[in-house]
């Protein structure tokens, strides 16, 4: 079964189908190999396809189509029991609109390998705002990023939750590394399409 | 424990206003049926108990019997009060590394009277490890004579987290476990090519099946018995409401509960204390598209893939998912555990390791043992885990120390949870105006509507150190009741907003025995309650509810709680 896509003018979608890759991986094949292929991301986002099994959808926004086509054929080659037909439309709406979503790659112009503020986050990338779970963020807090971010959509916003780590010192609460556990869960890693 | 004291006792006593809950729209019938599917659910032997009180009118005399007056658990001033452990690793687990002999000396050194071993299903474990398991308890069994040490299973629920399967000893547990775990273990069925990986959701259908096969191994009673705990239930957000009714539903009086709390309690200590720095629990993962159930989403409010005071968003969160199980009035008990792996701060390292200084799951895979851990002499500050009955205990009280009948306690919800020795234990007694012996934990009474119900908790304050070194001071008890609403419409319902904490109780007593008691006056509808409490140290805003813990600096020892398991009170 082909890979299910569904395009608009500047986004195009498609459903991951059921896969033993973990969404970690996933995205570091679709980004490894846009970076192999020479496909300039502007937009990479994740959602959760709930029709039928859970399951992760990407949708991409790039200025290059010729080569986007590229990485989709690409993916389609090496998984072509990607399937499903499901609110593709509807996520290739939800990209435009900036309505929900996990970004994976998103406009950003700033140094991220340690700590930064919320401020200079907000100023310099894409990111709308920074929030604190359960509590308000400090307006000089640290944010302790790493080199490591997904930020997420509501409602037009793009938002980074953070929780507070020690002190004032706060972390997105998507790691890039949490606790692998345990026997049985893993994958085979990216592979290389 | 809490029988027949009267040193350093002291009482508090409370009466609510009224009782404020409406259900009226609800049809009595609905009643009847939640309590049939409880029945169904604890079993023949705690139907028996249920009985007992009608047993003076004979059999054919049921008819004129109001069968609405049940008292599931009835309280009794004895019972055993069993402190054990359902979820223990060993070297037969590709993540862990001590023998069966290790975990149960330390255990029992411990103070536990019970423990199941629960390594990791898998290809290699059914097909090598269980057999070796059974010769390995087999010997610990001689050699510990005072401890019941359960085989068991930590099972990788298709499309789903992990869970303790607990058999009692019999001449087939290592033939049904290895049956159960070659037929529906999600790592097994992944690596058979059945099911897409352990987690995706095509295997759902295998979970019930799981459960639904051990429901009928105990019928056709191959097994005394069987019971399923899910474990570290929203760690990952995995475990999607529906998915837990399903098992609760397709297997009742086999599915009985969840960890409250999950093991791996000093993973949270940071790194400049010698921990891994990790989230308490191993609870630093992010809701994930790709397995994690929708509901489970952070928002700016709670992250329910947190741990909340130690223990499970899906247990912490008053009016959370373990309330919405409980408001339909249906069993789901919890328990808390070690989870032990690898023990924090311990000096010993895996009997296989490869050259970067990992388990060598190779080694694993080729045999489903590793060999002995070995002692290098240095404190290893990556491992968050402790050893059993270290910091987490599952208290059950039980009528008798036999396998099969302490299982059945635990089937009918006879547990407490408790850590950092927090308290020594605490006996409930919630009686009626119409039920004067009352009932305990797990159990079902009945009040005629307009009546009293008496809650009463006796506690048994902390008496000694804990392996910290302090003996800990409780600090405030929390009485948490809600509304029996009966079973819910949408099986993804993960909220019950009308469940309350009822009453804070502060406890100013250091040491000897506690007496809470709180009154219920004209009791319209049907409701269940539960307690928890603390040291009081660390506090969400509302200084009531458990904060969420910081990943990275957490320390399990400076935020104790206890929990108890609901009683079910019917108002007919």
């Amino acid at each position: 079964m082909p890979l299910s896509t569904k395009r608009s003018d500047s986004w195009v979608a498609f459903d991951s189908g059921i896969t033993s890759l973990s969404r970690r991986h996933l995205e570091e094949t679709i980004v490894n190999h846009a970076a192999k292929i020479g496909l300039g991301l502007d937009w990479v986002i994740t959602y959760q396809l709930t029709s039928g099994a859970r399951r992760i959808a990407f949708t991409i926004s790039s200025q290059d189509s010729l080569t986007l086509d590229q990485l989709l054929s690409d993916l389609n080659n090496h998984f072509p029991n990607f399937a499903g037909e499901f609110e593709l439309d509807e996520l290739v709406q939800q990209s435009s609109s900036k309505h929900s979503g996990r970004a994976v790659v998103f406009p950003i112009d700033v140094d991220i390998t340690s700590s930064i503020t919320a401020k200079e986050l907000i100023k310099n990338s894409a990111i709308d705002a920074v929030i604190a779970i359960g509590e308000v963020l400090p307006v000089n807090a640290q944010i302790q990023v790493n080199g490591y971010l997904r930020p997420t959509f509501n409602n037009g916003k793009l938002e980074l939750y953070v929780e507070r780590v020690a002190g004032d010192l706060y972390a997105p609460i998507e790691r890039e590394s949490p606790h692998e556990c345990c026997g049985g869960h893993d994958d085979e890693g990216p592979i290389s399409l | 424990m809490c029988e027949g004291h009267s040193h350093d006792h002291s009482s508090v006593e409370e009466v609510s206003t009224v009782n404020a809950w409406d259900d009226t729209d609800r049809p009595v019938d609905d009643l009847t049926i939640s309590r049939r599917g409880l029945m169904g659910a604890l079993g023949v032997a705690a139907a028996a108990a249920t009985l007992a009180p009608l047993g003076a009118a004979p059999a054919g005399a049921a008819s004129r019997v109001d069968a609405r007056k049940r008292a599931i658990n009835p309280w009794k001033p004895y019972r055993y009060h069993l402190s054990g452990d359902h979820h223990i690793h060993t070297q037969y687990s590709r993540d862990a590394m001590h023998t069966v002999e290790k975990q149960v000396s330390k255990g029992t050194e411990n103070g536990l009277d019970w423990m199941v071993i629960t390594d990791h299903g898998g290809t290699a474990h059914q097909k090598y490890s269980v057999d070796l398991i059974t010769q390995d308890i087999k010997a610990a069994r001689a050699t510990h004579g005072n401890t019941a040490i359960f085989q068991g299973l930590e099972w990788n629920v298709p499309g789903a987290e992990h869970a303790t399967v607990i058999l009692p000893p019999h001449t087939t547990t290592p033939s049904v476990l290895k049956q159960f775990e070659l037929l529906f273990d999600g790592t097994v069925l992944a690596d058979a090519k059945k099911i897409t990986n352990a987690n995706a959701s095509d295997g759902e259908p295998y979970a019930v099946a799981g459960l639904k096969w051990l429901a009928d191994q105990v019928k056709s009673g191959a097994v005394p018995l069987a019971l399923m705990f899910a474990n570290h239930p929203t760690r990952k957000g995995l475990d999607s409401p529906a998915e837990i009714r399903a098992w609760r539903d397709a297997a009742p009086g086999i599915a009985m509960g969840w960890e409250g709390a999950p093991g791996h309690q000093a993973a949270g200590i940071s790194a400049k204390n010698g921990g891994p720095g990790s989230g308490r629990g191993y609870y630093d993962n992010a809701f994930d598209e790709k397995y994690s159930y929708e509901g489970y989403r952070p928002t700016a409010t709670e992250n329910p893939l947190r741990t909340y005071g130690g223990f499970d968003w899906g247990t912490a969160r008053v009016g959370g998912l373990w309330d919405s199980f409980l408001a339909e009035g249906k069993p789901w008990w919890i328990t808390a555990n070690s989870d032990s792996h690898q023990m924090f701060q311990e000096t010993f390292v895996g009997g296989n390791l490869t050259s970067a200084g990992a388990l060598d799951t190779n080694a694993y895979n080729r045999t489903g043992k590793y060999a002995n851990a070995v002692d290098t002499g240095k404190p290893n500050t990556s491992y968050g885990d402790y050893w059993p009955g270290y910091y987490s205990r599952t208290i059950v009280s039980s009528i008798s120390k036999s396998y099969v009948t302490l299982m059945k306690a635990m089937q009918s919800g006879l547990i407490l949870t408790t850590h950092g020795g927090l308290i020594d234990g605490a006996d409930i007694r919630i009686s009626t105006s119409d039920d004067l012996q009352g009932v305990t934990t797990g159990g079902r009474t009945f009040v005629t509507k307009g009546g009293t119900v008496t809650a009463t908790i006796t506690i048994d304050l902390a008496s000694r150190p804990n392996y910290a070194g302090f003996v800990p001071l409780l600090k405030k008890v929390d009485l948490i009741s809600g509304p029996i609403t009966g079973p819910v419409k949408d099986q993804q319902t993960m909220f019950a907003p009308n469940t309350k904490v009822e009453k804070t109780f502060q406890v100013s007593q250091t040491s000897g025995q506690v007496v809470l008691t709180y009154t219920y006056k004209n009791v319209g509808n049907s409701f269940y309650l539960r307690y928890r409490g603390s040291d009081g140290n660390i506090l969400a805003a509302n200084g009531i509810d458990p904060a969420m813990d910081v990943v990275g600096d957490s320390d399990p020892w400076k935020d104790l709680w206890f929990y108890s398991n609901p009683v079910f009170i019917d108002a007919i």
